[in-house]
């Protein structure tokens, strides 16, 4: 098992606000290390961009525990729906040694919401 | 959508994440050729490896070195190519003078060669087999192969009583379609019979029987040969700058390194090490405004107009040296219909492409157009003055139009070609006037809109702002000046983390 768990549950995000969360686990052996990243990515009509912004790493010394994370959020890009492109921001975590990931979706946004953008 | 090919069923395919034993999850598509064996063997979410971001000064130190490798040879290659390319543009421009421009220089040349008379001793049409090597299928089933016709000739003259004799009939190398074009050319010299002949009065070896020509041929061959040769010094050149450009420090910092590993973002990216937390930003993508003073800018256009004309009139050029050389050949030869209206139909496009060229070139005599904006940094919901001045004929200019546009545009793949498509977000006229004062200088006030989106710069996705001038010019080229401005990410002060 593995999970994200975000402060207050929020799930939306001002740009330099601050992501505080944890991750939780719990597997039949003790994962050999825990990677963490905030990351964004494009979807839509256009070949896939991504980059990763943000990434904590843990060796873990036990078969179930957690970990705290508290990130700045970049100022952008900003969360975004549109005709030819999306771009989303999400949170991973992967485990290995046994091999696992988690992922939560966010929203980066000084609107509380992903900007729509429309084509004229 | 296009996807990136992870073999992994994992959340997010195309994201290196390393860990410390080498391994990675869910890779991107850059790293595929290395996605293997550890892929499989039970790991459900698809442990991969790749080439990530180092985290170590040993790793670091070995991405320094890979990366001094990659551009020793990045150089080499370069080297290779630049000497290829410009023994190939030396080899070219040989040929070309030698079948092209020589008979050329020497058909106008001749025109003051002196007029001798000669006897001709032979006078015949000579017949040319052209081997059509791709219909030729080996088998010898379907032999294509053309047959073309040339005046033949040998002529004798004297000059300061010494003999000459020469074979040279004519400068141009055009080949006849049938034998009795070819005698036509050839009817007026009857052997043994007398004629003149034109001799180089530098040297008495040299003389030529017609100094006429079409000369298409050589103009066709000429044309062909231009391009290739165009091609390959334009390259050489671009060899050459690579070689010559000053080169990029070796990595000096983390974030460098980190920088030039990440196949996910590749320039204008800081990382910095917080504790066991990494951050990473590429500002090239999501530019984020610099701490100097905000302060009035003046806006540059990407391309000056006369860039645009010289990458006008380059296209043009080799477009048009191509097609109208398929199309003579087509003619030439007496292709099918279809593929004569499809030629055509590519000549047609030619002729556009010469009038935008003429129409960019003309352009560049238009008023000249500034444009200023009252702050260098914007954001969604910024209101700004831009003002405009206009230079030079400004009488000439009917209507002026600006507006404040967005465009989001994308690439990929489609097959094996990449395309490009591009879609207005917003438009807005901010000034449209008649009044020859309000052409030639004036100012607005303009809002960017608080819930659109800021300029994004990703490779494959992209999203920018700009400022179009339109002026309307009667009988001329209109003026068409696009000046791109920077939207940064809105900055919400009191949510920022000190």
């Amino acid at each position: 098992m593995l999970r994200i768990e975000i402060k207050n549950s929020t799930k939306a995000f001002q740009p330099g606000s601050l992501i505080q969360g944890k991750v939780y686990w719990e597997q039949p052996n003790t994962p050999k290390e825990i990677v963490a990243t905030l990351f964004w990515h494009t979807e839509g009509k256009g070949d896939e961009d991504t980059e990763i912004v943000v990434e904590q790493r843990w060796t873990p010394n036990s078969e179930k525990g957690s970990e705290s994370f508290e990130w700045e959020v970049p100022r952008g890009p900003i969360s975004k729906v549109g005709s030819l492109i999306h771009i989303y921001w999400a949170i991973e975590v992967a485990t290995t040694k046994p091999a696992e990931t988690a992922k939560l979706d966010l929203v980066v946004s000084h609107l509380g919401r992903p900007i729509h953008t429309n084509s004229l | 959508m296009p996807t990136n090919g992870c073999r992994a069923n994992c959340f997010r395919r195309d994201l290196a994440i390393k860990f410390s034993d080498g391994l990675t999850a869910c890779a991107h598509g850059h790293f595929e050729n290395v996605l293997e064996s550890s892929f499989r063997g039970g790991r459900s979410h698809g442990l991969v490896r790749s080439h990530s971001a180092a985290h170590t000064p040993a790793e670091l130190d070995d991405q320094n070195m890979a990366q001094n490798k990659s551009q020793v040879i990045g150089r080499g290659v370069g080297c290779v190519g630049f000497l290829f390319l410009s023994f190939m543009c030396g080899l070219l421009s040989l040929i070309m003078y030698s079948i092209v421009i020589e008979p050329m220089l020497l058909l106008r040349e001749s025109k003051t060669w002196s007029a001798t008379p000669c006897v001709i001793q032979e006078a015949s049409v000579e017949e040319h087999t052209i081997k059509d090597n791709n219909n030729n299928n080996g088998r010898g089933n379907r032999n294509r192969d053309s047959k073309g016709y040339s005046p033949k000739v040998r002529f004798e003259y004297v000059v300061n009583e010494q003999e000459y004799s020469s074979d040279r009939f004519w400068f141009d190398q055009t080949l006849f379609n049938t034998r009795e074009e070819a005698q036509a050319k050839i009817q007026p010299f009857a052997v043994d019979g007398e004629s003149v002949c034109y001799v180089n009065p530098k040297n008495a070896n040299e003389a030529v029987l017609v100094r006429q020509g079409q000369m298409t041929s050589n103009i066709v061959i000429g044309s062909f040969f231009g391009i290739f040769v165009l091609f390959t010094g334009v390259g050489s050149l671009a060899s050459l700058w690579f070689l010559i450009r000053p080169k990029p420090q070796a990595s000096a910092s983390p974030s460098q390194a980190v920088r030039s590993s990440r196949n996910i973002v590749s320039t204008g990216s800081t990382a910095a090490l917080n504790g066991n937390v990494r951050y990473d930003h590429n500002s090239d993508v999501c530019p984020i405004e610099s701490d100097a003073p905000d302060e009035p800018l003046v806006l540059k256009q990407e391309y000056s107009r006369t860039a645009v004309a010289i990458g006008g009139w380059f296209f043009a050029v080799v477009w048009n040296g191509f097609i109208w050389g398929f199309l003579y050949l087509v003619l030439q030869k007496d292709g099918p219909w279809l593929a004569l209206i499809i030629v055509g139909l590519f000549a047609l496009i030619g002729l556009a492409i010469f009038w935008y060229a003429i129409s960019k070139t003309l352009q560049i005599w238009n008023p000249v157009t500034t444009v200023i904006c009252s702050q260098r940094n914007l954001y969604p919901g910024s209101e700004f003055e831009v003002s405009w001045l206009h230079q030079g004929n400004t009488a000439a200019i009917k209507k002026l139009t600006i507006t404040l546009e967005s465009d989001e545009s994308v690439t990929y793949r489609q097959g094996t070609s990449t395309r490009t498509e591009t879609k207005r977000l917003y438009e807005k006229v901010i000034v449209e006037s008649t009044e020859q004062a309000e052409i030639s200088q004036g100012f607005t006030l303009v809002e960017i809109p608080p819930d659109s989106m800021h300029t994004f710069l990703a490779n494959r996705n992209k999203i920018k702002w700009q400022i179009r001038v339109r002026g309307t010019i009667k009988f001329w080229p209109d003026i068409d000046d696009t000046y791109e401005i920077t939207v940064y990410p809105p900055k919400v002060a009191e949510q920022v983390h000190a």
